[in-house]
């Protein structure tokens, strides 16, 4: 198994025309991975070929070394949550959740114990009684993780967990997925937000228009975007005067004069920021407007797929 | 002046006076153009409905399927007049006037249209949260209501009468002589009533229908059910009881009622109908009853972000 | 291994050593359990109830009016081997599948190791057993309604009754069976899908005077329940009763395995 607890190997899927995923080679270690994109990048379809619930149009997806797809064995071992909202309006919380953990072989008993432990732990205790119908988004979204965890699966995939979760429930679900991590299971975290990956791990995955961009230690990407300069611009009313102040900094690579604003080349945008305002002061300009065409994840992506 | 009043009035002088850095004008200017008129707001609810019903597979199916019945009324038709013309009086052949009746033909496709287009287009919007984007614009639920039962009604329609028009200028185009021809007229305008109180009595109820639930599928049952139900135990217990009052409740049988009576095609002689004004109530109520039931499910609606 | 990993691989372990085989029976009795507790809270179920009094309600009537025996206790059968039998499990069988594709909860459903196909059987016993609950006296009591005034003729026409109730429950197991294969197969429209084959095939066929009617199931069920069968104006095939109710006891079970095998081997998508 080489230690991975996920591979894909040359894995692809199109529908027709369209390439969903592209011929993608990874492996997932244990502990927190993010699988980053944004919308329309391919993470759903990449998560659900590892779930099984896609069959690969070429190559194979493994888990635990095994071939997932139609592997009835391991979905004793993988938990899911998926990223729709869909749940059984009708039961409750404690009900759905204990009649999908007795699908995985528990006693009824046993399911239930697990069922009530679980959702204790993603704080819907008092509310397990009551139907689902009547939950918030969060309040959702916590049952979904408590049905995926209850069986204590060696793998787990997370599908956008925290859509629609206020902060309180951020933090909580936040916690269970540290704990998860802790206990060295392998916790596929699958979002098309930066900073929400940041908070859980440093191991991501970037994928892009189907195809995997980037893999490795969050750190070592941004570095690789920070040897890219960072565009920063910079509407006032004295922009060659600014830019005069602004050029002496030693991380500005470049400052360009674009009309009634400058467009400022940096290596360390952190640096930057604090010397702008400064800067104006001592220049005397006014400055009206600040933007960075390129701090976003277009910018981001862009950089890797002309890179790549 | 005091000292207060001078700084009252440097404050005032400052604050008229006007800032440094005042507001860029981009340009912006509202819309000056033309807006359409308010009561044809329906019209974008309805030609958007109607393209994205009518590109369906199930929808271009059952608009095929019409050719079937069509044709072979078509050729009955042609056949019972050519041999009318040449039997002996007194011969008992069908008249060639009741193949536009369709006998067996387009009610069910009818039905099925009205129940795959209808029964299901309140309660997808309500699934779908649409309510939060109709609602937010200046349609009201009024608009919305006639955006929705035009298009099924467009598709019922065209499966109720388009044929059955088709049939009555056939019948004309087989009559001999244009006096004859003339005196036949009414046979398309009772084929243009027909048609409509079909499509109406199909298309309007199962708009209704799909108001009173959010789950596509219970509305579609119940449309079925109401539509089904008391026309099989209608058609039992008629027999049964040799009292036509089974049919009471059955659509099926008041439109075939209504349908003999405009074509003057009796009943045979082992039928049992009701009464033709009972017939002519019961549609009458039932599209206004369906009508005042969407009214008032779509006044009620508030729209919950789910 | 580190420390971690292998307390997660101790606690895997022992939750795994916790857990029994899911096989396909087992699967579905929980999914059976589960569907009955959404029915039994939803609206479905009672109307499907309802519906299924109106025969005695209608016989009583029919009774009190001055109508009696076997006459029509087979009239009123009409009502169920016409309407019930084959409208009612298409109402709570055909979106098996279509449901959770519909609610999106299949991607919870099928990311357990429960066969797929117990979805589908747990979802059809839910349907199927409290119908023939209900069906099975609905028919005995409407007998004993339209025979209480000749006593007599009881003896005589039980076992018509009993072919009766032979049909009927062959019927709801054929007609659930059916329902769930097509609602799979047009998972978008499932309801509609299986209106459309009882409507134009299971009707229109079955009343045809030509051989073809024996391709429907309602041709077979009216054999077995001794009820006037349509005249066969081409190529007339005698088939006994017992043939009939062999080919309508077997529809069920291999629909209901075909369906298992092609919900095996399907994927579904959630962006519809």
């Amino acid at each position: 198994m080489s230690g991975a607890f996920i591979e894909c190997e040359h894995a692809a899927k199109w529908y027709g025309q369209i390439i969903a995923v592209n011929d993608v080679s990874l492996s997932v270690p244990g502990g927190v991975t993010g699988l980053l994109g944004p919308n329309g990048a391919g993470k759903s379809t990449l998560l659900k070929m590892m779930v099984g619930q896609l069959r690969p149009s070429k190559g194979v997806v493994k888990v635990l070394g095994e071939p997932v797809w139609g592997s009835r064995t391991l979905m004793r071992r993988i938990g899911y949550c998926p990223e729709h909202e869909g749940t059984y309006e009708d039961l409750t919380g404690l009900e759905m959740v204990t009649a999908l953990t007795e699908l995985h072989g528990f006693g009824h008993d046993e399911a239930r114990a697990r069922a009530e432990k679980m959702l204790g732990v993603v704080d819907l205790k008092d509310a397990m009684h009551r139907r689902l119908g009547e939950y918030s988004k969060g309040m959702r979204q916590r049952a979904k993780l408590a049905q995926a965890m209850a069986h204590d699966p060696e793998v787990v995939f997370l599908d956008e967990p925290l859509t629609g979760c206020d902060p309180l429930a951020r933090v909580r679900i936040l916690e269970v997925i540290e704990r998860l991590a802790a206990e060295g299971r392998c916790v596929v975290v699958s979002s098309h937000v930066l900073h929400e990956i940041e908070t859980m791990t440093s191991q991501i995955l970037l994928i892009h228009k189907g195809q995997l961009r980037a893999e490795g230690d969050v750190h070592q990407i941004r570095a690789l975007i920070d040897a890219h300069p960072h565009k920063v611009r910079v509407e006032c009313d004295k922009p060659r005067a600014l830019a005069e102040k602004l050029v002496t900094q030693d991380h500005v690579v470049g400052v360009t004069v674009d009309g009634d604003a400058i467009v400022v080349d940096t290596r360390a945008p952190d640096r930057l920021y604090p010397a702008i305002p400064e800067a104006a002061k001592t220049a005397g300009v006014y400055i009206r407007a600040l933007t960075s065409p390129d701090d976003n994840m277009a910018a981001v992506f862009k950089y890797l797929t002309e890179t790549a | 002046m005091s000292a207060g009043a001078a700084k009252k009035a440097a404050k005032a002088a400052k604050v008229a006076a006007p800032k440094e850095g005042a507001i860029l004008d981009r340009g912006y200017t509202p819309y000056a153009g033309a807006y359409t008129e308010q009561a044809s707001r329906w019209k974008v609810i309805a030609s958007r409905t109607l393209r994205m019903s009518a590109r369906q597979w199930w929808a271009i199916l059952l608009l095929i399927a019409t050719v079937g019945p069509l044709l072979v009324a078509g050729i009955r038709m042609w056949i019972y007049s050519k041999i009318g013309a040449v039997a002996p009086p007194g011969a008992d052949i069908p008249s060639p006037d009741s193949m536009v009746m369709l006998p067996g033909g387009t009610m069910t496709l009818a039905f099925l249209i009205a129940l795959f287009a209808g029964a299901g287009q309140v309660a997808d919007d309500t699934r779908a949260g649409a309510f939060q984007f109709y609602f937010a614009r200046p349609v009201t639920r009024d608009q919305y209501l006639v955006g929705k039962v035009v298009p099924v009604l467009t598709l019922t329609l065209f499966i109720a009468l388009a044929p059955a028009l088709l049939l009555s200028l056939l019948r004309l185009a087989l009559l001999p002589t244009a006096t004859e021809a003339l005196k036949k007229l009414p046979l398309v305008g009772a084929t243009l009533v027909t048609g409509t109180i079909e499509a109406l009595v199909l298309a309007v109820p199962a708009v209704a229908i799909s108001s009173l639930s959010r789950k596509r599928s219970l509305v579609q049952g119940g449309y079925a059910v109401l539509y089904l139900l008391p026309w099989i135990m209608g058609g039992i217990f008629a027999k049964v009881t040799r009292s036509a009052w089974p049919d009471l409740f059955s659509v099926p049988h008041h439109i075939e009622n209504i349908a003999r009576f405009l074509y003057r095609q009796p009943w045979g002689p082992e039928d049992r109908a009701l009464p033709v004004w009972i017939s002519a109530a019961f549609v009458a109520l039932l599209v206004a009853g369906s009508l005042a039931l969407l009214r008032k499910r779509l006044s009620a609606v508030e729209v919950v972000a789910s | 291994m580190s420390e971690a990993a292998t307390t997660a691989a101790a606690t895997t372990a022992a939750a795994t050593t916790a857990m029994e085989p899911v096989g396909l029976f087992a699967g579905a009795r929980i999914y059976r359990r589960m569907a009955w507790l959404r029915m039994r809270r939803g609206r479905v179920v009672w109307l499907a109830a309802a519906m299924f009094a109106l025969p005695l309600v209608y016989v009583a009537g029919l009774a009190i009016a001055g109508h009696w025996g076997r006459g029509l206790f087979d009239d009123v059968c009409e009502l169920y081997f016409r309407f019930l039998i084959p409208f009612v499990p298409a109402l709570t069988a055909s979106a098996a599948v279509a449901e959770e594709i519909e609610n999106k909860t299949f991607t919870f459903v099928f990311a357990r190791p429960a066969p797929r196909g117990s979805l589908v059987l747990g979802k059809l016993w839910a349907a199927t057993v409290p119908a023939l609950a209900v069906v099975v006296p609905s028919l005995v009591l409407t007998w004993l309604v339209a025979m209480v005034r000749f006593p007599s003729d009881m003896a005589d026409t039980w076992p018509h009754l009993l072919h009766v109730e032979l049909a009927a429950v062959a019927g709801l197991c054929a007609y659930a069976a059916l329902a769930a294969a097509i609602g799979t197969l047009f998972s978008r429209h499932p309801l509609v899908a299986v209106l459309v084959y009882l409507l134009v095939i299971e009707m229109v066929l079955g009343s045809a005077p030509i051989v073809l009617n024996l391709v429907t199931i309602s041709w077979h069920l009216r054999n077995v329940a001794e009820l006037p069968l349509p005249e066969t104006a081409f190529m007339a095939l005698s088939v006994p009763w017992w043939a009939s109710a062999i080919v309508a006891l077997g529809i069920g079970p291999g629909l209901v395995w075909l369906t298992c095998v092609g919900v095996n081997g399907a994927e579904y998508r959630t962006d519809r």
